[in-house]
């Protein structure tokens, strides 16, 4: 089935996602093993659109393909799924970021999780994490607090998720001084990441998104490290340091936070994604902020 | 035996980050044939949370070697005190966790985006 995509996201956060909850509908309603969606010329989306939709499609058992000729859309790699950073010689990795110094986003990073593209995964996120901050010439407070939101991030995708691959996709928003980045994978999700934990008891999306957030580590060892502050220490630096938003989505288990709210939501069974994807909006102007402040 | 000096951002890049990164430096380093190392920080930039956990349990509290950190910045120690005094702390249990009459649940996608739509979340 051809499925028209007219999506405008506006300001809100979430509107992003309700995006593509409402293109998830759709795609379930049809009753084709194909579908394509048609990205229509004029409309705009926004990372929580984006990554969700990638990490939905892959997972689908449907074949989902995109048709589009927005210009946005191919200048951030949406067709291929993102630039992988391993397939590219160092120098042609940095040619091709350096189209993207003058924008306010970067293309979507397809980066692996093996142990031996180490030097390659630290290098392209060293790399997106400077051309973020350069872009919208942030203070070296706010460079350090992003980068610590987005490593604490990618090590729970190497260390928990199964996942061959992970991705990271950001947007910035210079007059209202705030950036959004989204950071996800197409692993096991949190639950089957406390699955595989001995003595588990936790048996659904939403137990898992409650333990994850409430500090609970699949890797807590006995006598050893301690896990579990990765997702706690982030989120007390966005929300309290920052004021920022955070959005967590694994399985068909969503969570919000913000200073105000803290919800955690079931969705129906049709919207279940297979992956995680953490979603965070960054206020990005705070000369007080410090983030060491928030490391526990 | 001169305590050799290694420069950690020659192994690992200036921005230290991973779990698995502190597990391949530690394997790359371990087969020096001495138990004593310094390892110098003069050169990083940035060292996240999970990096210095790892590597606090891996080369800190690790008796198989004796290793002497110096030139930390400000941050550094206070990220490396920081996972320091949250080793042993009582665990969270996942027994804690359990359904609350207050879980949101959605039976369509259309009441799931009725709902986001009306809250004030930014």
């Amino acid at each position: 089935m051809e499925i028209n995509v007219f999506e405008n996201i506006g300001e809100k956060f979430l509107q992003g996602l309700e995006g593509v909850l409402r293109l998830v509908d759709r795609i379930n309603q049809s009753e084709d093993e194909e579908d394509i969606l048609i990205f229509q010329n004029n409309f705009f989306v926004t990372p929580l659109f984006i990554l969700p939709l990638l990490v939905y499609v892959s997972g689908s058992k449907k074949r989902i393909r995109y048709q589009f000729t927005n210009s946005y859309l191919d200048m951030i790699q949406f067709g291929s799924g993102g630039i992988k950073p391993e397939e590219l010689e160092f120098s042609a990795l940095h040619h091709l970021l350096e189209k993207y110094s003058a924008k306010t986003y970067i293309p979507i990073i397809d980066f692996p999780t093996d142990q031996k593209y180490i030097r390659e995964r630290n290098e392209i996120l060293s790399a997106v994490e400077n051309l973020l901050s350069n872009q919208i010439r942030l203070q070296p407070n706010i460079t350090a607090g992003l980068k610590y939101l987005i490593e604490e991030s990618v090590d729970n995708i190497i260390e928990h998720s199964d996942s061959k691959r992970g991705y990271i996709f950001g947007q910035s928003y210079p007059s209202k001084k705030y950036m959004d980045i989204c950071i996800a994978d197409n692993g096991i999700t949190l639950l089957g990441s406390y699955c595989k934990m001995e003595g588990n008891t936790i048996t659904d999306h939403l137990s898992a998104m409650k333990a994850a957030n409430f500090g609970i580590s699949t890797k807590n060892l006995t006598g050893a490290e301690n896990r579990g502050y990765g997702i706690r220490t982030s989120k007390k630096m966005l929300v309290d340091g920052l004021s920022g938003n955070y959005v967590m989505l694994s399985g068909n288990a969503l969570y919000l936070k913000s200073k105000t709210i803290e919800r955690f939501m079931v969705l129906p069974d049709i919207a279940t994604w297979q992956g995680t994807i953490v979603a965070m909006r960054i206020p990005y102007v705070n000369a007080s902020f410090y983030y060491i402040d928030f490391v526990e | 035996m001169k305590d050799k000096v290694i420069d950690i951002t020659a192994y690992i890049g200036r921005d230290l980050k991973s779990r698995i990164a502190v597990r391949k430096f530690y394997d790359k380093i371990s087969n020096e044939q001495r138990t004593t190392v310094k390892i110098d920080f003069r050169n990083v930039n940035f060292a996240s949370r999970s990096f210095m956990d790892e590597f606090y349990n891996i080369f800190i509290a690790n008796a198989d070697k004796n290793v002497e950190l110096i030139n930390l910045s400000a941050e550094i120690e206070a990220m490396l005190d920081a996972v320091k005094s949250t080793q042993h702390r009582a665990k969270n249990s996942a027994n804690k966790i359990s359904s609350h009459h207050d879980d949101i649940r959605f039976s369509s996608i259309s009441e799931a985006n009725k709902y986001l739509e009306a809250l004030p979340f930014s």
